[in-house]
């Protein structure tokens, strides 16, 4: 690429393994992440693309520092990076209310009185599609889609640049899939932002991102830009997988 | 309330509650007002059957039986709220410290705790009482420390299984503190565990007061509890009065019966 874009997020020569001990006192190196490398730069959507037990999760929570052990170097170029996790089942504290869950993070910030934190709420909710009324509801009064526009909320709230999204859409029926991802590209517009979208489902990040990234046994098989990896794709494993989505 | 009542709307928990707070209310009452003098002796009234005068009937120094059971009734249940409360509350602490943060600190008081529930734990409490002897502090703090384990051990688990799912994940990420993560994200989700525990808690305390006074190792002599007068009240079976031990005996039924229903209806959602 030629015009020079800001880093968002670089990940280098990321790894991580874990032993495992077999009856016979053999102990195992088993890779989970190798050697991955890859920049995210500022307003772009990079697809994440692996079948379960690639890494994928694995690396989002490397990036996300819930990882506690990893070799390597994470740097991210943005304050409060956020998430939107594939369970909408509990990804919400099912105790409290969705004013409670979403008044939290605001809360974390300091930077609003009361007043302020709720009219950025009753805001937030209206833009992902939902209202005031949910305010005094429970997660569990609400639907699947319904808590995945919750949780984008949340994550919103934070004033984040840069959003994980693991799955997002995958545990959802496929009416409510195009849904939330027409919301989350409105999102990406309105807001500037950066995601780093993971899913096993080829035509999923088609619809989202710029730039995929194909993982296959915790290594990078191949990067480039959609369409490229759409209609020229050069790994067998890529095309295996784009092959499986048409 | 409302929600509580909407939650465990079943037959247990609705019984569990009028039995419970009937009878702790007369209880309360009792702290305030009794017909009689509790320790007032009649020597024209001793050793009455029950009547319209005295309701419960009188022991052999013609005191009151309703008066004093509502006396004893109100030290056990005292002796029961503060071992709830200290067992609950530092069980809940032990049990959201190892659970949430785990490693060796977890291991050596779950440990520890492991240890303490190998014993019996009445017989552990006696034990202890024996070689610190009566009176009502005694048995608070021995009873409490019994029960400390059963409730780090419940709110443990609830906090391991709880830390790790994704809201919490989400807090973390979004700069909550480990503290504020713990009393306000975790805590209100352990409640329905923690709620039947306590109310559960409440019946073991009652019992446990009532077996050690009634074996001379709980409140003192000149202290009063239910335990104390049902053992007191024996001597009387044989002498034609069994209603002073019955009376005695119904009041601790009652009540831990109405612990242990609305523990059991708590537990069961609707």
């Amino acid at each position: 690429m030629a015009e020079e874009k800001k880093k968002i997020l670089e990940v280098r020569n990321v790894s991580t393994s874990y032993t495992r001990k077999s009856p016979l006192g053999k102990t195992k190196i088993q890779h989970v992440l190798h050697d991955v490398s890859f920049d995210l730069y500022e307003g772009e959507a990079l697809g994440l693309v692996g079948e379960s037990g690639s890494g994928k999760t694995t690396l989002a929570r490397a990036i996300l520092g819930f990882l506690p052990k990893y070799e390597g170097t994470i740097t991210h170029y943005s304050e409060h990076p956020q998430v939107v996790f594939q369970d909408p089942y509990t990804a919400l504290n099912p105790a409290r209310t969705i004013e409670w869950i979403l008044e939290e993070p605001l809360k974390i910030l300091k930077k609003y009185n009361k007043e302020e934190r709720r009219a950025r709420i009753v805001d937030m909710l209206k833009r992902v599609g939902l209202d005031e009324s949910y305010l005094d509801r429970k997660p569990s009064q609400l639907s699947g889609g319904q808590r995945q526009r919750v949780s984008i909320a949340a994550a919103l709230l934070m004033e984040p640049r840069f959003i994980v999204a693991d799955e997002p859409v995958s545990a959802l029926d496929v009416t409510i899939q195009a849904q939330i991802l027409k919301l989350l590209a409105e999102m990406k517009e309105q807001f500037g932002l950066s995601y780093l979208f993971i899913s096993h489902d080829m035509n999923v990040v088609y619809q989202l991102c710029d730039r995929v990234i194909v993982m296959r046994k915790g290594n990078v098989v191949e990067e480039g830009e959609i369409d490229q990896i759409f209609e020229a794709p050069k790994h067998p494993y890529t095309r295996e997988l784009v092959e499986a989505s048409k | 309330m409302k929600k509580l009542f909407a939650k465990h709307n079943n037959w247990f928990f609705k019984v569990g509650l009028i039995l419970t707070v009937c009878m702790v209310g007369i209880v309360i009452i009792g702290q305030f007002w009794t017909p009689y003098d509790p320790n007032a002796m009649d020597a024209a009234a001793k050793a009455q059957g029950p009547s319209l005068k005295h309701l419960l009937g009188t022991d052999y120094f013609g005191r009151d039986i309703f008066s004093r059971i509502l006396e004893g009734a109100g030290a056990t249940l005292l002796i029961a709220f503060f071992v709830v409360l200290l067992g609950a509350g530092m069980g809940t602490l032990i049990g959201a410290l190892t659970g949430y943060f785990g490693g060796v600190v977890d291991e050596i008081l779950m440990r520890i705790c492991d240890a303490l529930t190998a014993f019996p734990s009445v017989l552990l409490a006696l034990i202890a009482l024996a070689i610190l002897g009566p009176g009502r502090l005694n048995v608070i703090g021995v009873l409490a420390l019994v029960f400390i384990p059963s409730f780090a051990r419940i709110v443990r688990a609830e906090f391991s299984r709880i830390k790790k799912l994704n809201y919490v994940s989400l807090a973390k990420l979004q700069g909550v503190g480990h503290l504020r993560i713990m009393l306000r994200h975790i805590l209100p989700n352990t409640l329905p565990v923690l709620l039947p525990a306590i109310s559960i808690g409440f019946n073991n305390a009652v019992l446990a007061e009532a077996s050690m006074s009634f074996l001379g190792v709980g409140v003192s002599a000149s202290e009063v509890s239910l335990g104390r007068m049902l053992s007191d009240s024996q001597n009387y079976i044989l002498r034609g009065m069994p209603w002073y031990a019955i009376f005695v005996g119904l009041t601790i039924a009652l009540l831990i019966l109405g612990f242990s229903l609305l523990g059991e209806g708590l537990q069961q959602e609707d």
